[in-house]
């Protein structure tokens, strides 16, 4: 092999070489680029759903129901009868627990259409919150703050008891972590303007707690094992009727004028 | 890799057949779940309530606030994503020389891989149940991510 030749394939192989070192720079680029872009971008997302899960928990304000009312009264059996004077049927009974999520999801829905209904005299209802997160099938904290929250509801005077259980579903720990803590009880309380010393004895003290018991054991005798439970004139609602109430509060009136 | 190249044309040599495959394969199953969550999103025979006795379940994912971005339903999204995606690793569109594609391509599986991570975190740090079905449909993302970076990988290595 002449000189030249040699020169010519020493170059050839150097230019291989550096086209080789090129295309493992690129490569070296590509993953350091998406998998560092990723890491840090999936760092970003994890702290923003964090600190937005935090934030909405820490901002826990009661939140007043301020439309029309009719008249609030606490029955024997601890239910809360709402109904218009002389207005007899029909009868919605709701049976709710305030840590069930999708007893929240109805109160955000349909909460104030039923109200409406109640105060415009086209339905007597009845509330009958009850625990129905129990041990052993739930786990601490769930069935104390379902406990916690019943509670407080029935302590709360039943004129006020539209805003208090709108305020229990608007601050409903998730379900698994802890809430419905005594201070955030009382506080809520303060806010809606109804704060004394009777009822401070009555959260802390559990003074309701026979009559979450009480409702708690209705609720079984009446086979309503899971919530929420909507009874219309002691027939339930089908499992569409109340998804329709989910998701659309105008859905109440055929529900209460249908034969 | 110099002889992996076509001497005269200079083009990619042609993607390995388990590539095609798989993507493809990947990306229909995922298309097939996400059409069975969208369903059940708006199935209203599915009662919407808490059961005395239920512990991890679907329906408290699926229904949760997380369920819905700006108003979307996740399903929904995932159901435009995985049909995107299909169209992207057919046979055609993996031997397709435009780069518009090849982006395209990498772009959606890096953002299916963040909202993977959205979502994973939404369930795991806040809600603190775990969705099955959803699960399978994280796992096929995270899979064609890899497949599509391996390929990106393969012909950035490239020597021609």
């Amino acid at each position: 092999m002449s000189k030249s030749a040699r020169q010519k394939s020493a170059r050839e192989r150097i230019a291989e070489e550096r086209k080789l070192q090129a295309a493992r720079e690129r490569q070296r680029k590509l993953l350091l680029g998406v998998l560092g872009g990723i890491a840090a971008a999936a760092v970003v997302v994890v702290t923003v759903v964090v600190v937005q899960n935090n934030a909405g928990q820490s901002d826990q304000k009661a939140v007043a129901y301020t439309g029309p009312l009719a008249p609030t009264t606490r029955q024997a059996d601890g239910s809360i009868l709402m109904a218009k004077e002389g207005v007899t049927a029909p009868t919605l009974e709701i049976f709710e627990d305030f840590q069930c999520p999708f007893c929240k999801k109805l109160e955000d829905s349909a909460g104030d259409a039923i109200y409406k209904a109640a105060a415009d005299g086209r339905a007597k209802v009845i509330f009958r919150p009850f625990q129905l997160f129990k041990a052993p099938n739930h786990p601490e904290p769930v069935p104390s703050v379902s406990r916690r929250g019943a509670n407080a509801a029935l302590c709360t005077p039943p004129d006020k008891w539209a805003s208090y259980a709108k305020t229990l579903y608007a601050n409903q720990p998730v379900e698994g972590q802890n809430g419905f803590e005594n201070k955030d009880l009382l506080n809520w309380a303060r806010d809606l303007g109804f704060y004394d010393a009777g009822f401070e004895k009555c959260v802390v003290g559990m003074g309701m707690a026979g009559d979450v018991d009480k409702a708690t054991e209705y609720a079984q005798k009446q086979q309503v094992n899971s919530t929420p439970t909507l009874r219309l004139n002691g027939k339930d609602l089908t499992a569409e009727q109340v998804n329709e109430l989910l998701s659309d509060p105008a859905s109440l009136d055929q529900i209460l004028t249908a034969p | 890799m110099a002889t992996d190249v076509h001497p005269r044309s200079g083009r990619a040599p042609e993607q390995p057949r388990w590539l095609l495959v798989t993507t493809l394969l990947l990306s229909v199953v995922g298309l097939a779940i996400s059409a069975y969550l969208t369903l059940a999103h708006y199935d209203t025979a599915i009662r919407l309530v808490c059961a005395e006795n239920s512990t991890i379940d679907c329906a408290s994912v699926t229904s949760s606030s997380y369920s819905e971005l700006m108003g979307i339903p996740v399903p929904m999204l995932g159901l435009l994503f995985f049909a995107a995606i299909t169209a992207l690793t057919t046979p055609w569109a993996w031997r397709s020389a435009s780069p518009l594609i090849r982006w395209v391509r990498l772009g959606s599986v890096i953002v299916g891989v963040l909202f993977v991570v959205y979502l994973v975190s939404a369930e795991l740090l806040v809600l603190g149940k775990i969705c099955l079905w959803c699960t399978a449909v994280h796992v096929i993302t995270v899979a064609l991510f890899g497949c599509v970076v391996a390929d990106e990988y393969r012909r950035v290595g490239q020597t021609a």
